[in-house]
């Protein structure tokens, strides 16, 4: 990933009008700007970081109000900033809206507002709002610019215990925060996974399958038991019916009963098996006879007869309808013989919407007739109900009647029996007794229908239960085996986080100390000892602000060298607050740190060139530097400044002179008194 | 942006500890080139663990 700066231009703010252009000649690895003090350094980092990041928009009237110059006020101020990323140029415009009154008046109502827009290739000319490139957009948050427009207040909070940003440079130059998104992602799709699951189970843990399986094994077992006591009920009433007829054959084939009474108790049971019969048939027909409606309710029959009624008062006529009356506009004459004229067609074709048209009437008049017929029907018996009532009231009886008939006749046949048979009658008597019982609670099981789990007999319920934890457990281990990989997948992430981290971090604090062991040498040594949350340093619980200073900018330089990122880095007098020494030693790492196609851009003022930009001199190819001064025009005299060169740009309040030897004799008298 | 050195030596060994195989690292390391190239989004990382998924499952 490459980014550097094409140029920036701003007109009517806190900074000079004009345009910085850093690829005349093509990209110089250091770019050094001199600017005196209150000429607008601050100014240009932060519309650089907010150019980039976008997040100017978001400020409040009163900090956006902060860029307004009285003395430098124009109808249609600007800031516009033009970067070369990855070989696409985009430009970032941030226009300005001063709410003028209230600067002036200091008012806490302050509605400055900027609006954004941006170029680039893709989108065509400037598009409003801040629309980087997608691949750009994720990288430049507040927080990733200012990691490379630098200035002196973010190398204090490297070492602030308070604040964890060298530890967040790090992250995001490790390419750490990848793995984050891995690992919010990862719970968002488990969550996800588990909102479809949801629906069809709830439990998703070790507990809950075991729950689930304890509930299935206890839903089978019940199962399997009634599912045997039907088998060996069966088996049973097989085995009792066979040991009657046995019993039977063996009664009807003795010779020492008396034959009357024999005959009269197999009269008695062949009555009793008629009766039977003719019960299974009165059942059937009795079930179909309850399903029509017309036999369960005189309300019902009532009621069609009033819907008949009322249907026979419509009158519905069973050819004149809307049809007749079409055709009856086609004749000469009406039907009343009068002549039909324009008048008599239009009443008859407004009046025949009165009429039914051919489909419905001849529904209404259908359903008419089928009512009529049917309840005026020889075979319609509205007492049907109560008829048939009556007749299972006496089928009843006659079947108990005959029961008890065929019982006596066996009690009689039985006392004139011998004693041995009068024991297989006893027994078959028995038999019949268990083979009943038994009967019954078979029937029981097959019919039973109760909901409740903890006490119903039925089998298709207790298989509908089965099913239903079958489900669970198989979506709870699905469950399970989710949770163990999306589990699996985020250690991989933190392993490779904890690596990745102790890899870099051990070779950054290496490469500083190296660097740094030159830099302050003898009695004066510096070294990190740790960068965790934030930089400490080695025997020392803090640094003085030169060597915070001196510590940050090595810090981010070599984060920023690592072979896979290429950005630019500005940053904002470094050697404001480091002494002559170590100036000198600080610009030596910085040469060999600033890769050969980067882009090192810095704000100095005419204090800081000695033994910092000037050491830089020594070491670098000259056609490697940049050398640009800008000024405020009104602030110096022409006597206080060395010779302005011919290709000076001179702007409404500012001059920019590129020039090398402008540069290094630029020392104007006001700066210095300031500085002293 | 390029994977760092040390993120590539990091996945690897991680990866290879772990014992998954080959086609794993694969799907993972073109994962974070692409999310370190500002390419991917939350559809792309839930098809990606999907991917691992399936992998994890002929790996068991």
């Amino acid at each position: 990933m490459e980014l550097k700066i094409i140029s920036w231009e701003s007109k009517g703010l806190r900074c000079p009008d004009g345009k910085i252009i850093l690829n005349e000649n093509g990209f110089k690895r250091f770019n050094f700007i001199q600017m005196p003090n209150a000429t607008g350094k601050t100014t240009y980092l932060e519309l650089i970081q907010y150019a980039l990041s976008g997040y100017l928009a978001l400020k409040d009237g009163k900090t956006i109000g902060d860029y307004f110059n009285i003395s430098n006020q124009s109808s249609n101020p600007f800031f516009e900033l033009i970067v070369n990323n990855n070989s696409q140029i985009i430009t970032f415009r941030i226009d300005f809206k001063f709410d003028v009154e209230a600067i002036l008046s200091k008012s806490e109502i302050n509605n400055s507002k900027v609006t954004y827009s941006t170029s680039y290739a893709e989108i065509g000319g400037l598009n409003p709002g801040h629309r980087p490139p997608n691949i750009m957009k994720k990288m430049l948050t507040d927080e990733f610019v200012k990691l490379f427009v630098f200035d002196g207040e973010f190398a204090n909070k490297l070492f602030d215990p308070a604040d964890s940003r060298a530890f967040q440079c790090l992250d995001s130059i490790c390419q750490l925060n990848i793995l984050d998104k891995m690992e919010l992602s990862l719970d968002k799709y488990w969550k996800n996974q588990i909102i479809e699951s949801e629906k069809s189970s709830s439990a998703k843990t070790k507990i809950g399958i075991a729950l689930a399986i304890k509930e299935r094994d206890k839903y089978e077992t019940k199962k399997k038991e009634l599912e045997k006591q039907l088998i060996e009920g069966e088996k049973e009433i097989q085995r009792i019916s066979k040991e009657i007829s046995n019993i039977d054959k063996e009664i009807k084939d003795d010779d020492s009963l008396s034959g009357n009474l024999k005959n009269l108790a197999q009269e008695k049971k062949s009555q009793c098996e008629e009766y039977e019969n003719e019960y299974n048939l009165f059942v059937k027909d009795y079930f179909e006879l309850i399903k029509n409606p017309l036999n369960l309710d005189q309300k019902f029959i009532a009621a069609l007869d009033i819907m008949q009624d009322s249907l026979y008062k419509l009158k519905i006529p069973a050819n004149a309808t809307r049809a007749f009356f079409d055709e009856l506009v086609e004749d000469k004459n009406c039907i009343c013989d009068r002549e039909m004229n324009s008048q008599a067609i239009n009443s008859i074709n407004k009046n025949k919407l009165k009429y039914f048209d051919e489909d419905r009437a001849g529904i209404y008049n259908s359903l008419k007739t089928d009512i009529r017929n049917k309840l005026k029907s020889k075979d319609f018996d509205q007492n049907i109900l109560a008829k048939k009532n009556e007749e299972f009231k006496r089928l009843k009886e006659a079947i108990e009647t005959a029961e008890a008939d065929y019982e006596l006749a066996n009690k009689n046949l039985q006392l004139s029996a011998p004693a041995n048979l009068q024991q297989k009658m006893e027994k078959r008597g028995e038999l019949n007794n268990d083979k009943n019982k038994l009967m019954i609670q078979l029937e029981k099981i097959r019919t039973n229908t109760e909901e409740n789990l903890d006490i119903t007999k039925s089998i298709p319920i207790l298989n509908r239960a089965i099913k239903k934890q079958e489900e669970k457990i198989l979506q709870i281990e699905e469950n399970m085996k989710l949770r163990q990989d999306i589990e699996k997948i985020k250690n991989i992430c933190q392993k490779i986080k904890v690596n990745v981290k102790k890899a870099v971090k051990q070779k950054i604090i290496e490469t500083c100390n190296l660097q740094l062991k030159n830099i302050f040498a003898g009695k004066k040594r510096l070294q990190i000892e740790d960068i965790e949350e934030y930089i400490t340093l080695e025997n020392q619980s803090s640094g003085s602000a030169g060597q915070k200073l001196a510590v940050g900018i090595l810090y981010l330089s070599v984060l920023l060298a690592r072979e896979n990122v290429n950005f630019f880095t500005i940053f904002d007098s470094p050697c404001g607050a480091i002494d002559l020494y170590v100036r000198r030693d600080l610009s030596e790492p910085l040469v060999e740190l600033v890769k050969k196609n980067g882009q090192f851009i810095t704000f100095v003022q005419s204090s800081e060139r000695l033994e910092f930009t000037t050491a830089i001199e020594k070491k670098v190819n000259i056609n490697e530097i940049l050398h640009l001064t800008v000024f405020d025009k009104s602030r110096f005299s022409s006597k206080d400044l060395p010779n302005l060169p011919t290709n000076k740009i001179e702007t409404e309040n500012a001059i920019f002179v590129n020039d090398r030897d402008f540069f290094n004799n630029f020392s104007p008298i006001l700066e210095k008194r300031e500085n002293i | 942006m390029a994977l760092s050195k040390e993120l590539i030596e990091a996945v690897t060994l991680v990866i290879d500890e772990d014992k998954n195989n080959e086609q794993f690292k694969k799907i993972f390391i073109e994962y974070l080139e692409q999310e370190s190239n500002f390419q991917a989004d939350e559809e792309n990382r839930f098809a990606v663990i999907n991917l691992l998924r399936t992998q994890i499952k002929k790996n068991s």
